[in-house]
């Protein structure tokens, strides 16, 4: 799984890199975010602008990220489209996740 | 009428790769992005299921999946070969968990009955058979 970080103040942005977050990968994707807010990123632009096809256990993987986050920080989802936008809305979760399209929106949540 | 058929092993990585066909194969028969989107979504949400409980996560077992496109319908067939029955059985309408209590799973039944317009079964002593139709017109 490929994660790309990118910081601008305290803002730090994990472009996911990948076309497809599905049961396969989401262990890892599950990890390797924890351990991005445990090292102090806790001010988070998940990119998923990349992702043609996303499944429920990858949403599940997302709710335990922002879990975690909001304890002291804060997160947001950029990019969400097609049938991953689609996951987040059958499933009723776009009214939890923070979601934008716009990346400079994202931003200022911050 | 097209016809895709293949037979996967019960791991996460075999329905990535099935998923991947599935897309390559609506490409070819110029499905639409959304349905072929859909299409994907329940496929993966089914197959998800059949390994974590007909096989109860273990691999090495089989999985037939066959996709029939009509002009009307798409019908995706899934044939596992286990002895448990599919949670799917029994057409009860499974409620999507409670969004403000932040639910870290328990989409797939919901998902797949929001997306498909019939689910119907067939058991035998040798296998389950789950098929699951997709309508073109008047569909989610």
């Amino acid at each position: 799984m490929k994660i790309n970080l990118q910081q601008e103040g305290s803002v730090t942005t994990a472009v996911i890199d990948e076309t497809r977050l599905d049961a396969s990968v989401a262990p890892e994707f599950k990890s390797a975010m924890e351990a991005i807010i445990t090292s102090g990123n806790d001010q988070l632009i998940i990119d998923i602008s990349k992702l043609s096809f996303m499944d429920s256990s990858s949403l599940g993987a997302m709710v335990v990220v922002l879990k975690k986050i909001s304890a002291t920080g804060k997160m947001v989802i950029f990019g969400a489209s097609g049938t991953v936008l689609e996951l987040f809305k059958l499933t009723r979760m776009d009214r939890i996740f923070t979601l934008t399209n716009d990346i400079e929106t994202a931003k200022n949540y911050f | 009428m097209a016809h895709w058929q293949i037979t996967i092993d019960s791991n996460f990585s075999a329905i990535r790769e099935a998923s991947e066909l599935l897309q390559e194969y609506c490409a070819q028969c110029q499905i639409s992005p959304e349905l072929g989107g859909h299409l994907e979504l329940i496929m993966v949400e089914a197959l998800n299921n059949v390994i974590e409980h007909a096989y109860q996560g273990e691999d090495g077992h089989k999985i037939d999946i066959e996709l029939i496109d009509e002009t009307q319908k798409t019908i995706i067939s899934i044939t596992d070969y286990s002895q448990t029955a599919p949670s799917l059985m029994g057409n009860q309408k499974k409620e999507l968990p409670e969004e403000d209590l932040l639910p870290e799973g328990g989409w797939g039944l919901p998902l797949i009955q929001a997306l498909a317009d019939s689910i119907d079964y067939s058991l035998n002593s040798k296998n389950n058979l789950l098929i699951l139709t997709k309508n073109k017109i008047n569909s989610h």
